[in-house]
């Protein structure tokens, strides 16, 4: 079971890419260049799905990839450069969201949609906007692992917490996605509906 | 404990845990069995990767990403040279602000001798300019705020050592202003003594804030 990601085949490799990053610790422009070309999509994409704001993504994006260019030094090779990048968008990420109210619900119709409740579209919809709802740490935990397709070790690192506390978030996450989608009348699973748990 | 049931087995609580990494394939393959030998049997656990399956297809297929910004590091750092040019000439922009605040000062100076404000306290010469006038040199005002709870023996103390004349307090704006002269001082000088009294730690702020000019 592999999670497909992206251009996989014109990533630079972990080695190739720390050589990037030495390079770029030294102030080296061509280098950044090619990193902020690599990474700058992702890192857009996947503030955007978090903050769900062109503009606040924008600059996230910006702000992370400058904070990259600014403490490239830092980097001690514990961790594949991709998880050091996205450890410093999660922190980014997080004090964005931190600051914002967390959105109203619900975004739609709730009779509406349940007359739907058997089309993919409307249930992923559903799924969406639960995530949507977690507590920050838990969304961006979901997303580094689903959206990034990070390990339980590499997630420890990027979040900067012990692999029992990001295993925690996963499963509350879970867990309030489930009674989420119960409230919104979203059959989880056959055997859920059978009564189980 | 009844072992014939999955979710009582003692790998239970593990497997549920590492659903998420089971499901986006980074287990090692000893942990994979482990997770695919107890789902097989446990329901409750395979109620849980559905949900955890939801969640990984909403997240993948979120097509709600619009295109990507153009966006080049070239931009990027160019953006951050200038930012840091700015802050580097924030000590510029404030020199600008001063001779700005100088020159309308010294024009309410002006008016002030013009329109005589008539007789004041001591204590409140300058405000008039004709203490400074007396003098026959230029002075400046500096506005201090203090921290909140300093005694007034330190408040006192530090009024006294920078040295100031005609010291006034604004009851009203929690503040102190005096008079400072600074013969032939420049706006870097003004600063630089500004930035001195602020540095102290019973100051909270320290500013020049208007100019006395004699009277001809």
């Amino acid at each position: 079971m592999t999670t497909p990601k992206m251009s996989d085949a014109i990533r630079p490799s972990n080695e190739q890419e720390e050589a990037l990053l030495r390079r770029i610790a030294a102030q080296h422009r061509p280098s950044f260049e090619k990193l902020f070309g690599s990474y700058h999509p992702r890192i857009f994409k996947f503030v955007f799905r978090l903050t769900r704001s062109y503009s606040a993504a924008d600059e996230l994006a910006n702000d992370v990839l400058l904070t990259v260019w600014q403490n490239a030094e830092q980097f001690r090779a514990e961790s594949k450069v991709s998880t050091w990048i996205f450890g410093i968008a999660y922190r980014q990420s997080l004090r964005y969201l931190g600051k914002r109210k967390p959105d109203a619900l619900p975004l739609f119709d709730q009779d509406a949609l349940a007359h739907d409740e058997n089309s993919d579209f409307e249930r992923q919809n559903w799924v969406q906007h639960g995530i949507q709802q977690l507590p920050p740490k838990q969304k961006l935990t979901v997303m580094l692992v689903y959206y990034l397709g990070l390990s339980c070790e590499e997630t420890a690192v990027a979040t900067d917490s012990p692999v029992s506390t990001v295993k925690t978030r996963m499963f509350h996450a879970r867990r309030k996605m489930k009674d989420y989608l119960a409230k919104s009348a979203v059959p989880t699973s056959a055997t859920e509906a059978d009564g189980h748990e | 404990m009844d072992m014939n049931n999955p979710a009582m087995s003692p790998e239970h609580d593990e497997v549920r845990m590492l659903l998420p990494w089971y499901l986006n394939g980074t287990l090692s393959e000893t942990e994979a069995s482990l997770v695919r030998a107890h789902l097989e049997s446990c329901p409750d656990c395979r109620a849980d990767l559905a949900v955890h399956e939801k969640m990984k297809l909403a997240v993948s297929q979120d097509e709600a990403t619009p295109i990507v910004p153009a966006a080049s590091a070239d931009t990027l750092l160019d953006r951050l040279a200038r930012r840091e040019s700015e802050g580097n000439s924030w000590s510029r922009h404030r020199k600008y602000a001063v001779a700005a605040s100088l020159v309308l000062a010294a024009l309410i100076a002006i008016v002030a001798v013009t329109t005589d404000f008539g007789p004041v306290a001591n204590n409140q010469a300058y405000q008039t300019a004709t203490s400074a006038a007396k003098e026959s040199r230029i002075g400046y005002v500096l506005r201090l705020r203090f921290e909140a709870g300093i005694s007034s023996e330190n408040r006192n103390r530090v009024l006294d050592e920078l040295g100031g004349a005609d010291i006034r307090d604004l009851e009203n704006e929690e503040a102190y202003e005096m008079l400072i002269h600074l013969p032939n001082s420049s706006l870097d000088e003004l600063e630089r003594f500004a930035n001195a009294a602020q540095s102290r730690s019973e100051v909270k702020s320290a500013e020049f804030v208007a100019l006395h000019l004699p009277v001809r």
